[in-house]
């Protein structure tokens, strides 16, 4: 069974992968850990190992989640459409043995990115003569910087004790946290409407203002879909014992497992908030303008505010684009799915001595948990770029204001509600389960036209093979 | 009316005896009606004259309007109401009252029959014989039978070959090689040369299905002059050029109505071109000079046309020449002759057109002040019994008229060698680097000469002794007229631009005016021959534009260049391809 | 939905016209969004886990994978029954081109792709086949770019001298020269001979010696069958790019 091989494969490199991020994280851990403790007793300064999170964080993770989500958009979609995607570019090493050998691997495409980055870098960089040259080139540093800005406050781990040294996995955790996060998000847009404009053409301008007026709509429901988080948890941080993250490990219900492997029902916020979730998935995705929310700068078909540019530029927005996807995802996972957390069996992990005695072990065991669901929210977002046909620009101004913002109100007058009859968010579960339950029956079940055709073609087809065409 | 349907009445076979007399309808002509159409002839036309006015076609092979009828081909018959059999309608003079059918399925069985014996024994190698594109046995063939050869087709598997097997590829004169296999015995070719260049040297040898044409012992070849027609007279491919032979597929060219410059006969020809070259002159009908033949030597003045041809302005002499823009050269050039206006020699070779001639009168008149005008040229040759003449120069008469209309006073060759040898001349205008001497000899004579400005077509070393070297166009290269020995003056035809950066001679003597500050606004030959040919009496009534159109329709074959990248160049065609079936 | 109950696909392209408004279900949008998913998931696992089925046959594969691409240079459909390939100009059995350089290719051509010119083989010459056929392409190239492979030009052939059996396409070259096909470049593959051929029928363009047999028919008779008898005909070999043979003029 040639499948079988190819799938011990797959799961193979998965290992491999987290692997890489367990190490990587780890290392994190145990730098910061000892960095602080450097800091504290040569510098008496707090906070220096935060300086390895940035940069273990941003760097190892961000970055390069983005630059492989290049790769990964390209072979991603190339597998949801039955292509093999891009596997023509090859490392050919002038060494002995393994530059033959290497060179004979399509290594799944990856030395694609390698290309891509020398093409970028290589191209030149052309500037349109009559174009404001300051702000030319500052827009795609505001492009870029917002979104890399915003992974500040994701808690990618548990703070644990390295070294005497209480280690938290975030850049910063600012009280106003969520806030935060707004704030950064809508100064993305700046960095749009300065390309449109300054690049002094007409369809740079256009996109520009399209890509304006798209992610100023959208940053009104992105906020009010939180809001019913935040009542939920009573907090806008997300990092801390107090945060989002601690908050979404607690059980709403607990199966058992007392003092051995705990088992319950978290309180995740795609549980409590299933709708906020769907809110905030949209307006964020909205804010990437990535299809099906493209109107902008559509790849092939739309002349976009970055028309103009050319090289590493257009390198950085498109960069922006991926690194806003990592971000996204990272929200995501830190609000709606429980941050760090499994869903079971956290206490279960924090009794085990190993853990108890080496921190950063247990650290960059949920770290790499946090990294995996990062990942399949990326994936998530590939595929519904992948799936979904383009909106009109009518029906995405339609989207924003007439449904997303009608409905993210209702949502924090029934949160509302529902907190104020039941602190404990059991009711509040209750109601979102009830929502999920209802989308899933709404899928599953068919329609009666539907289930009608079935069962015509089903009879056409023991009665005889349909001629081609119909009739 | 009446008398129409009269004769019309008697539809079954026509009445045995002669028939009834009937007045003349038009005295002093004779009418008769051809598939019931009335035609009116002067009398002793043959059928297929006669026919042929009113736009009936009656095919033949054998028959010739300007030779003797020989009737031979048998592929005229039709069907007269004079004659219980089919007549011959090359060989028969229509009567009063008569009329003649020429599509009843009688006829057209008869030339079906025709063609199949004509096609009985013959090689259908079309794919390699020049003759396919202009044959009449392939016209025909498509057109009366489109069968094959009952030799051929009963031929069993493995063995097709019976037909008769002849020599296909005898050389039997300098100019023309015989393939017997093809021929279909018309004897077109004997009766030319019997009747026409008066020199049987060809003749029918054996009988039957043995009969060829072949040379006649007592000649040896047929090295006539005139051997050239019998290619272009014979219907098929038999008697085949071996100057054009394989060169080009007649399809592939378009003709343009030209004169030839040979001698000063000036035969009306066909220059057939593709792209920039011409392949071949054939003879066109032209009853007042050469009917419908041409010599040989003639038939062979289009070389001149490709070789060692002067492509581009040369200014300098000597080491210092440099070819140069054509803007450049005529710069250089009026830079030299300025300061010697007044003083400069006028030349002129009769081998150009009319046209030149009148722009370089009236440049050599208005801005030279010339006086006078030597006259250089070819030197005589042999003349001949039928067409050559003795003078070379195709444009003497028009040199002389013009001359005389301008004011000029001509100067022989002699006064100029002469002129020349005293150093009397300090500045010489030359146009056309023909001289009747040894052009070295000219040459070394020219060595004084302060300043030469030649327009010449050739490089020659008349034209290497030049100062200013200008490039002239050959006559098939634009518009023009000649006139001919006996005054007869005859358009001809740009085929394709001049090759290089060459201009027409009277272009140079323009160009050359206006920057010297005449008034010289004449842009086309047209524009010339308009301008100044009134002050000439004999050409002041010529109508330029009235003569040989061009065929609109089909300009010929447009080839592109060789590209840059060296990729051979492709056969653009204006129009629909010419080709029968497509 | 349209009622006409035949399944899904018919479905698609009358919606527009039949479609009922939409009912709040297909409003919500989100189920329809997570079936889209779905298929999409589903595709995108398939051939995550699947083995690629190389058959270059894309429409008989197998497997749990879906991929129909074809890895090109390393993977060849194989081209079907009379494909038109690349040029070749036929031999003839000595070697030399079939060809008579009659133009008839080059007139037909409607990319005038292809440029001739015409010798003539010398009256002596040590070939029978050179002596009797007289004509010879001196230059025969074909410009492969211009060439829009209609194949008019086999069509046109009367000596069965240019074929398009090569079974490849033209392969790529570094600059615009490379496509200019000649002579050498384009006489390959097995020669062929017929029986209605020239050189069987006589030994030279001269009238044969025994012309005056009994009713000079039946001439050549024989000749055919000793010449023909040699050999089976060759058949073209499709798998691969057949052999250059080298052209002796």
């Amino acid at each position: 069974m040639r499948d079988l091989k190819r799938i011990g494969m797959v799961l193979g490199w998965f290992v491999v992968l987290g692997g890489v991020i367990f190490t990587l994280m780890a290392a994190a851990y145990i730098g910061a850990g000892y960095v602080e403790q450097f800091g504290l007793e040569k510098l008496q300064v707090r906070g220096v190992g935060s300086l390895v999170n940035m940069l273990i964080l941003m760097l190892a993770f961000v970055m390069v989640l983005a630059t492989l989500l290049t790769l990964a958009e390209r072979k991603w979609s190339a597998l949801m459409q039955d292509r093999i995607g891009p596997n023509r570019a090859r490392i050919d090493l002038p060494i002995p043995i393994i530059g033959p050998l290497l060179a004979k691997q399509s290594l799944a495409g990856a030395p694609h990115i390698l290309t891509d980055v020398f093409k970028m870098l290589t191209k030149e960089d052309f500037q349109p003569a009559a174009a404001n040259k300051f702000l030319f080139n500052l827009a795609p540093m505001l492009a870029f910087a917002p979104p890399f800005a915003l992974f500040a406050i994701i808690p990618a781990g548990p703070t644990v004790v390295v070294a005497g040294q209480k280690i938290m996995m975030t850049v910063s955790n600012p009280d106003f946290g969520l806030l935060y996060l707004f704030a950064i998000a809508s100064l993305a847009v700046y960095g749009t409407s300065l390309a449109g404009w300054a690049s002094n053409n007409k369809f740079a301008l256009l996109g520009g203002v399209r890509a304006a007026s798209q992610m100023i709509s959208y940053e009104v429901a992105l906020g009010l879909s939180l809001v019913g988080m935040m009542i939920a948890f009573g907090t806008v941080q997300l990092a801390g014992p107090t945060g989002m993250t601690e908050l979404q490990s607690h059980y709403l219900w607990r199966f058992g497992g007392e003092g051995g492997f705990d088992i319950g029902l978290p309180a995740w916020g795609i549980l409590l908030q299933p709708a906020g979730f769907i809110l905030f998935f949209t307006a964020a995705f909205a804010e990437t303008k990535r299809a099906p929310f493209d109107v902008p700068e559509g790849e092939s078909e739309i002349i976009g505010y970055f028309v103009e540019y050319s090289g590493m530029k257009f390198g950085l927005f498109m960069i922006s684009e991926f690194v806003e996807v990592v971000v996204l995802a990272a929200v995501l996972v830190a609000i709606f799915f429980g941050g760090w957390y499994l869903p079971f069996g956290n206490e279960y992990i924090a009794r085990i001595p190993v853990f108890a005695e080496h921190g950063w072990l247990m650290g960059a065991l949920y770290a790499t948990v946090f990294w995996t669901k990062v990942i399949a929210m990326c994936f998530v977002q590939l595929m519904i770029r992948w799936t979904f046909p383009r909106f009109r620009y009518d029906q995405i101004q339609t989207l924003g204001w007439k449904i997303l913002l009608p409905v993210g109100l209702l949502n924090v007058f029934v949160t509302g509600a529902l907190i104020l009859w039941d602190p404990s968010l059991r009711m509040l579960a209750i109601v979102g389960l009830l929502e999920i339950a209802i989308v899933a029956a709404l899928t599953l079940v068919p329609r009666p036209a539907e289930r009608k055709a079935a069962e015509t073609a089903l009879a056409h087809a023991h009665e005889a093979p349909a001629p081609a065409g119909g009739h | 009316m009446s008398d129409e349907k009269k004769v019309e009445a008697p539809r079954p076979p026509p009445p045995a005896g002669p028939p009834a007399k009937a007045p003349p309808k038009n005295p002093g002509m004779v009418t008769f009606t051809v598939d019931g159409r009335e035609v009116v002839v002067k009398p002793g036309t043959n059928m297929v004259d006669a026919a042929k006015t009113v736009g009936v076609e009656i095919p033949f092979y054998c028959y010739h309007p300007r030779l003797s009828v020989a009737a031979n081909c048998r592929m005229c018959l039709v069907e007269a109401s004079n004659a219980p059999k089919l007549v011959p309608a090359c060989q028969t003079s229509i009567s009063e009252g008569l009329a003649i059918k020429t599509c009843t399925p009688k006829v057209k069985e008869s030339q079906r029959a025709v063609m199949e014996f004509l096609l009985l024994n013959h090689p259908v190698d079309c794919a390699i014989c020049d003759q396919a594109g202009e044959c009449k046995l392939q016209d025909y063939y498509m057109r009366h039978d489109h069968k094959p050869s009952r030799l051929e087709r009963i031929s069993g598997e493995g063995s097709s070959g019976m037909k008769v097997l002849r020599n296909k590829r005898k050389i039997i004169g300098p100019q023309v090689v015989l393939d017997q296999e093809r021929c279909i015995v018309c004897t077109r070719c004997v009766r030319f040369m019997d009747e026409v260049a008066k020199e049987p040297q060809l003749g029918v040898f054996h009988r039957g299905s043995h009969e060829v044409i072949d040379v006649a012992p007592q000649y040896g070849a047929l090295d006539s002059n005139y051997s050239g027609n019998v290619v272009d007279i014979c219907p098929v491919g038999a008697l085949l050029s071996r100057d054009f032979r394989f060169r080009a597929r007649v399809w592939f060219l378009s003709a343009a109505p030209s004169v030839c410059t040979g001698c000063s006969r000036g035969c009306s020809v066909s220059a057939d071109f593709m792209g920039q070259d011409v392949y071949r002159y054939r003879p066109r009908e032209n009853e007042a000079i050469n009917k419908s033949w041409m010599c040989d030597q003639g038939r062979l003045t289009y070389k001149a046309f490709h070789t060692s041809r002067l492509l581009m302005p040369v200014i300098g002499k000597g080491s210092d020449a440099r070819e140069a823009t054509n803007a450049e050269a005529v710069k250089y050039a009026a830079m030299k002759l300025k300061p010697l206006a007044g003083s400069v020699a006028f030349a002129v070779a009769p081998t150009v057109s009319n046209e030149d001639l009148l722009a370089s009168f009236s440049f050599a008149k208005d801005v030279l002040q010339a006086k006078s005008v030597y006259v250089t040229g070819r030197a005589p040759g042999q003349a001949d019994h039928l067409l050559m003449t003795a003078d070379k120069n195709p444009n003497r008469k028009g040199l002389e008229w013009i001359a005389r209309g301008f004011g000029f006073e001509l100067k022989s060759f002699a006064d100029l060698t002469a002129a020349l040898d005293q150093n009397q001349i300090k500045a010489l205008y030359l146009v056309g680097a023909d001289v009747p001497e040894d052009a070295e000899v000219f040459a070394r004579r020219l060595t004084g000469v302060e300043l030469l400005v030649t327009a010449a077509m050739h490089e020659s070393p008349v034209s290497a002794a030049a100062h200013v070297q200008l490039p002239a166009a050959s006559h098939v290269e634009d518009e023009g007229t000649f006139t001919q020995e006996a005054g007869i003056t005859q358009r001809v035809r740009r085929a394709f631009p001049p090759r290089g950066e060459a201009w027409p001679t009277w272009k140079w003597a323009v160009e050359l005016g206006r920057e010297l500050g005449a008034a010289m606004p004449h842009a086309t030959s047209r524009d010339v021959f308009r301008a100044l040919a009134p002050q000439v009496p004999e050409l002041k009534d010529f109508e330029w534009d009235k003569l040989t159109p061009m065929n609109l329709k089909n300009q010929g074959i447009q080839t592109l260049p060789a590209g840059a990248d060296g990729r051979p160049p492709g056969w653009r065609e204006q129009g629909a391809p010419r080709i029968r079936g497509i | 939905m349209s009622d006409h109950g035949h399944g899904a696909a018919p479905e698609l392209a009358e919606h527009s016209h039949t479609a009922e408004a939409a009912d709040l279900r297909e409003r919500l949008y989100l189920p329809d969004l997570i079936k889209g998913l779905v298929i999409t998931t589903t595709h995108f696992f398939r051939n995550l886990f699947g083995e690629r089925d190389p058959n270059p046959q894309v429409v008989n594969r197998t497997g749990t994978s879906l991929i129909s691409t074809v890895q090109y240079p390393e993977e060849k459909v194989p081209y079907p029954e009379g494909y038109r390939g690349l040029h070749r100009l036929v031999p003839r059995e000595d070697g030399k081109p079939r060809c008579v350089a009659c133009y008839m290719c080059a007139t037909i051509c409607p990319a005038q792709c292809i440029y001739i010119e015409a010798g003539e083989y010398p009256e002596n010459d040590a070939a029978v086949e050179s002596r009797v056929i007289e004509k010879f392409p001196t230059t025969f190239v074909i410009d492969e770019l211009r060439c829009i492979v209609c194949g008019l030009c086999v069509d046109a052939c009367p000596k069965d001298a240019i074929r398009m059996d090569t079974y490849t396409h033209t392969p790529s070259e570094y600059n615009r020269q490379g496509f200019v096909y000649d002579i050498p470049k384009l006489l390959k593959g097995p020669p062929v001979t017929h029986p209605s051929d020239p050189w069987f029928k006589r030994g030279s363009s001269e009238k044969p010696d025994h012309v005056h047999k009994e009713a000079h028919t039946r001439i050549g008779e024989g000749l055919v069958a000793a010449r023909l008898g040699a050999g089976p005909r060759i058949e073209v070999d499709k798998s691969n790019p057949v052999a250059v043979t080298k052209f002796l003029k």
